[in-house]
């Protein structure tokens, strides 16, 4: 069974007013298998973070399921779903979203904290993330010491802490330089190849070029996908600038 | 060119409706505040106040109270400011961004400041002629000054007006457009973000500021009042002041600090959150925070004293003028008494009124310099504070003025202080030692105040006029009966103009007697000193409420400014997987913490400068601790009840923000 399924998934947004109608997804199905690492890209308006959102349980979505290791999220209350969110799921953010009041390390345990973990339980799990995410020595840093390299490592740390089930990663390297990005996606890849399932938005075709498959999504709809198969990187980065101006080109066909 | 013209005003406008709820309390306060400058100034520069009768004391009172004002008001003012421009540097930058020169920036906060400027004013002073004849009336019923006089609107108060808030808006503006000036767009659209950095020494500096407080409250509480009491209580006053501000910013700090180490307790939901948010919140708010306590206790003790002093006026009255006319003789000629009651008698009948409390007592009374349990002669350089006077009387005299029947040997002594207890078995008089029989508590040529030091004097009663005589002899004063002073007092009801003409009519009569003294009518006194405390107690009111207004002020902007640091926050914590009700419910918490520290903090120091304040309201014979005590706990709860109301008025705007 996959470990993440997405069925006829759709979503409407209607106006404050009740005016007009907006079609965000529409029919969406997909799934993710366990381990996999799954990026998926499209323009800005494509749906790509209601997406990520329903999937985050962080918003509803007018119909369709979203059944994560068997679990129905529709079926579930409110107040299920955060304990739900915060130990099934793990994010990472464009713009970080760590809590300036608290020290990177605390940034780390909220998850746990909120769980209510016992304190020798989290630093145990802390020490051998941190060494991988290269932030043992900023830790009792806060946010707003240290570079968006850093804060964005910390926030995967926060992220993987909970030993998520899925990764959920929306534009990850959208506020970091080339050299953060490529930092940050070789940790990508690593957590990936220790098992971890990763589900990545992104605009970036040298991040997408790191997963293990890349899902298209266009006008509210999975419109095509390819896999990495055997290709190193630099052969899946070039099918999916070709991918690209395939529907960048059909698009314009449509138009004209 | 012309639709440019057209558009910086109008922006201006727009801008002032669009932040509403920073504008709306930032025009409040200013419109209050030259309200009370106006109407200050329209009593002050009154042709009708020079006409006033005993207006004298209440005017030098609003006179320092309108000086006053102006000082306190600029740097308020400038404060708002500050907090309005920090809040709209985004929105400049914006502004710059799309095209805006720095120039056009320029004109249109000119606008705005114009428009603000003439909202004020326009409004300060309707008001202000609206009510200004009915707070000059309160004025003259607090200082009871009975007069029938028009109120007149003097021009010039107006002027003053328009010259002063041009000053301050000038002021503000002129900041104001040096910060836009300076700053790039790239600079103005950055908020400020992030925490401060920790301050260092935090150990030192929160044991220096409890130190600090501490060495305050031992001032105060454990204050006598002497020639330095007034040095004393600067001293607390500024040492309570800097140590709550250490307290506040150090102190707290290091106590989250701690909590935060031990990691067991630290990591536990509901703590953690609360301790990391209160850290952070007191990184950026302590010095705010014990603003509002020092603002908070200045609010609670000004109006503890206003309206005590209010209650009590007739009690320092009485204690002070027990009678409302004097005569003093010397000689003990008893026929004088005889001959003065006579007079008294043909007067009343002739202005059909009644002295009342009649008193006559005769003795001697010294001017010396108390050193433990001996009284001696006083030399130039001896401390005031020990400086008193001694009042010798015979035991007959005692007998005839309370009724109790005495016994002394030549020895042995009666004793009574109108101050603190004397509380010695022995007294020195003229080198000789007497053994106190017995010293009373109540006695009825002077009322005892345990507080009051500095007009206190003590009573001795001797044996008989030989023992008085000798004593009297040795510090200078030659015994004889011819030396003896006498005093009769009365006091009787009746109109200002009555009791002065009634008074003076007497007076001419008793000035012929044989062995006349002096003649002094206290009513007239009495109501110079109730136009004194009239006038400080219209301060008070006036500064009560400023002092109020701009405290709720303070809190108000402090919540909105974290309102908008905490929308983020809530974000976050809602994505990391906490609920709605969980976050709701911590930062309630934290912002109960926050609002409840200073009322702590103040209530603690209003409790603790009371005792001092008590001491000094002796000096102005305000000696009825009971009042003081029941206005004390009154003010205190009434104070709590109007911050927690605010608290919960402003909480409301916060989440309004939080929410949004």
């Amino acid at each position: 069974m996959a470990l993440l399924e997405v069925i006829n998934l759709k979503k409407v947004y209607t106006t404050r007013l009740g005016g007009t109608k907006v079609q965000a997804l529409d029919q969406v199905n997909f799934t993710v298998e366990k381990g996999e690492y799954v990026a998926i890209m499209g323009e800005s308006g494509s749906g790509k973070t209601t997406l990520l959102n329903l999937m985050a349980s962080l918003d509803r979505p007018t119909s369709g399921q979203i059944i994560l290791n068997g679990i129905n999220m529709e079926t579930m209350k409110q107040k299920q779903l955060c304990g739900f969110r915060r130990e099934h799921l793990g994010f990472v953010f464009q713009d970080f979203n760590l809590l300036d009041s608290l020290t990177l390390k605390d940034n780390i345990f909220l998850p746990l904290v909120l769980s209510g973990k016992d304190y020798t339980d989290m630093a145990q799990r802390l020490l051998p993330l941190a060494n991988k995410l290269a932030i043992s020595d900023i830790l009792e840093k806060y946010p707003y010491e240290v570079s968006g390299g850093q804060k964005q490592r910390a926030a995967v740390a926060r992220a993987l802490i909970t030993n998520p089930q899925i990764l959920l990663a929306d534009e990850p390297t959208g506020a970091l330089d080339s050299k953060a990005s490529d930092q940050l996606l070789k940790i990508f890849s690593e957590v990936n190849k220790d098992g971890q399932t990763i589900f990545m938005v992104t605009h970036s075709v040298q991040a997408a070029s790191r997963a293990g498959r890349v899902l298209f999504i266009k006008d509210g709809c999975v419109f095509h996908q390819i896999y990495r198969g055997t290709s190193s990187n630099e052969e899946m980065y070039r099918k999916i600038t070709d991918s690209l101006t395939v529907i960048q080109t059909k698009k314009q066909e449509e138009v004209s | 060119m012309k639709q440019k013209k057209k558009i910086l005003p109008a922006l201006a406008i727009g801008n002032i409706l669009k932040n509403k709820a920073t504008y709306v309390p930032y025009l409040g306060v200013s419109i209050f505040a030259m309200f009370t400058y106006f109407v200050f100034d329209l009593i002050l520069k009154n042709d009708v106040m020079q006409s006033i009768p005993r207006a004298t004391y209440a005017m030098v009172l609003v006179q320092i109270g309108f000086f006053l004002l102006g000082i306190i008001m600029i740097p308020f003012l400038y404060y708002t400011n500050s907090f309005l421009i920090k809040r709209r540097k985004k929105e400049l930058g914006l502004y710059s961004i799309l095209g805006m020169e720095k120039k056009h920036i320029g004109i249109m906060m000119f606008f705005e400041s114009i428009l603000i400027y003439v909202i004020v004013l326009v409004v300060a002073i309707v008001l202000g002629l609206l009510f200004s004849k009915l707070i000059f009336l309160l004025l003259l019923n607090m200082a009871k000054i009975t007069v029938d006089a028009s109120f007149s609107i003097s021009p010039k108060a107006i002027v003053d007006s328009i010259i002063f808030y041009a000053l301050i808006t000038g002021i503000n503006l002129f900041v104001n457009l040096i910060q836009v000036g300076k700053a790039n767009p790239a600079e103005l659209m950055s908020e400020a973000k992030g925490g401060e950095k920790e301050p260092k020494h935090l150990f030192i500096l929160s044991l220096i500021g409890i130190l600090m407080i501490g060495y305050g409250y031992y001032l105060a509480v454990f204050a006598k009042i002497n020639s330095e009491i007034f040095l004393d209580f600067f001293l607390a006053v500024l040492l309570v002041i800097i140590g709550t501000y250490f307290v506040f910013t150090s102190g707290s700090i290091a106590i989250l600090k701690r909590m935060k180490k031990n990691t067991k307790k630290y990591y536990q939901g509901a703590n953690f959150i609360t301790v990391s948010g209160m850290l952070y919140r007191m990184k950026k708010n302590g010095a705010s925070l014990s603003n509002i306590c020092i603002f908070a206790t200045m609010v609670m003790i000004t109006v503890i004293c206003t309206i005590s002093i209010y209650f009590g006026m007739d009690s320092i009255i009485s204690f002070k003028y027990p009678r409302d006319i004097v005569v003093d003789f010397i000689g003990a000629d008893e026929t004088v008494v005889v001959n003065l009651e006579k007079i008294l008698t043909e007067e009343e009948s002739m202005y059909q009124m009644s002295p009342k409390d009649n008193l006559y007592y005769q003795y001697k009374k010294l001017f010396l310099t108390k050193e433990g349990s001996n009284f001696r002669i006083t030399k130039d350089d001896d401390n005031y504070g020990n400086r008193t006077s001694l009042i010798l009387m015979t035991a007959a005299e005692y007998q005839r003025l309370s009724g109790n029947s005495v016994n002394l040997s030549d020895k042995e002594v009666l004793f009574y202080s109108t101050g603190a207890d004397y509380a010695e078995n022995t007294v020195e008089l003229a080198g000789m030692t007497f053994t106190i029989q017995k010293e009373f508590q109540d006695f009825i040529i002077g009322r005892k105040e345990k507080n009051n030091v500095y007009e206190a004097y003590y009573v001795t009663i001797v044996k008989d006029a030989s023992v008085m005589d000798e004593i009297s002899a040795f510090y200078g004063l030659n015994g004889g009966p011819e030396n003896i002073s006498s005093i009769y007092t009365f006091s009787f009801d009746g109109s200002d103009e009555e009791i002065a003409s009634f008074s003076q009519s007497v007076y001419e009569k008793v000035a012929a007697l044989p062995g006349f003294a002096g003649y002094t009518n206290y009513n007239e006194e009495q109501l110079q000193v109730q136009s004194m405390y009239g006038g400080l107690m219209f301060i008070g009111v006036f500064f009560g409420s400023i002092f109020f207004i701009c405290l709720i002020i303070i809190m108000y902007y402090k919540q909105i400014t974290e309102g908008f640091e905490d929308q983020k926050n809530f974000e976050i914590m809602q994505k990391v997987g906490m609920s709605d009700e969980e976050i709701r419910m911590t930062i309630k918490k934290q912002i109960r913490l926050v609002f409840a520290l200073p009322l702590v903090g103040a209530i603690v120091h209003t409790l603790v400068g009371m005792q001092m304040v008590t001491m000094l309201m002796g000096v102005i014979w305000m000696f009825e601790l009971e009042l003081i005590i029941i206005c004390t706990v009154g003010i205190l709860l009434l104070f709590a009840l109007f911050y927690g109301y605010s608290y919960k008025k402003t909480a409301k705007a916060y989440y309004k923000i939080v929410k949004m």
